[in-house]
């Protein structure tokens, strides 16, 4: 068994693989993930909306030990990672992190977002540093003025968008 | 929440996110899917021999601590029914209830014993070049046996 606790550096030689073959072998693998994440967190983000990501994510801040902080209004849900546990991990690895280990969040987020019919912008602020941030819009025109936001403080490599 | 510990390279605390067990047999069988045992069997010998490279390295300098630890820490912490039984050459670990499997079925999750096949790759890696080696034998239900051994001086 790879402990649960582990299951984070096992993920990160998936990625590192994958990188080898290429974008799309990524992207697909992202996909597959979103469809299984969909699993334990569409039915509340399409029954509760921005409410149901916060409950989502609130249980998630409790079992990964996540020090985090998450809001919700009638416009935006808006979560602020201080601490990426799972970052912090890939980091903490005598095999080393894969470069891109990051993109695997927005990855698999936007596309079970979309699936609800939100529109998420997503930060990954720096790849080597465990911090992020993202937004889930009800409006596509608010999302496109946070994704303008984002891009002019980070570039435009580090923000992703599920539109 | 996760520090070094004085045995074990990487020691876990706080809660615990058991649906991450799902994870683990979710990437491992796209692997196997899309690209094959031998691409499965990469990304876990790389867990064996280079995430826990200092469990590792002991066990090919013929030194069994950090294993032993690292199933008695992670078993104890996951809530296993277990016993861990040191012996002459090695060691045997008994399980009566892997948490992995208990957790996938409670939440309706097929495919657990994917789990048992990483489970078996990782026990081959740990132990690639070392004097020992890990068979494992599923005992039923969500039981199994894994021994140690020592089989060269």
């Amino acid at each position: 068994m790879i402990p649960s606790d582990h299951f984070v550096r096992f993920y990160n030689e998936i990625f590192k693989q994958l990188d080898r073959r290429g974008q799309a072998d990524l992207d697909r693998y992202y996909a597959r993930v979103a469809e299984r994440q969909a699993y334990f967190a569409l039915e509340g983000f399409k029954k509760d909306g921005l409410k149901g990501m916060y409950d989502y994510w609130e249980r998630i801040r409790i079992e990964e030990n996540c020090a985090l902080e998450h809001s919700y209004d009638g416009k935006c849900y808006h979560l602020k990672m201080l601490e990426c546990p799972s970052l912090s991990k890939v980091i903490d690895n005598d095999a080393g992190p894969c470069p891109k280990y990051c993109d695997h969040c927005p990855g698999w987020v936007g596309r079970v977002i979309a699936a609800a019919g939100y529109f998420m912008v997503y930060d990954i602020v720096g790849r080597t540093v465990p911090e992020c941030e993202f937004w889930v819009f009800k409006a596509r025109e608010d999302a496109e003025a946070k994704r303008a936001e984002a891009a002019a403080l980070h570039g435009e490599d580090a923000v992703k968008t599920n539109w | 929440m996760e520090k070094r510990g004085e045995i074990l390279r990487y020691e876990s605390g706080g809660e615990l996110h058991r649906d991450f067990h799902a994870s683990t047999i979710d990437g491992a069988n796209y692997l196997l899917d899309n690209y094959g045992e031998d691409a499965l069997r990469e990304a876990v010998s790389a867990m064996g021999t280079k995430v826990y490279k200092t469990l590792h390295e002991k066990l090919v300098a013929g030194d069994t601590s950090e294993l032993l630890a690292w199933w008695r820490y992670y078993m104890d912490r996951e809530g296993a029914d277990y016993a861990l039984e040191e012996t002459a050459d090695g060691a045997t670990l008994t399980v009566r209830d892997c948490p992995a499997l208990k957790h996938l079925e409670s939440r309706g999750i097929p495919g657990g014993k994917t789990m048992c096949r990483v489970t078996r790759m990782l026990n081959e890696a740990f132990c690639a070049g070392s004097p020992y080696e890990i068979v494992l034998e599923e005992t039923g239900g969500r039981s199994c046996r894994q021994t140690l051994r020592r089989i060269a001086k």
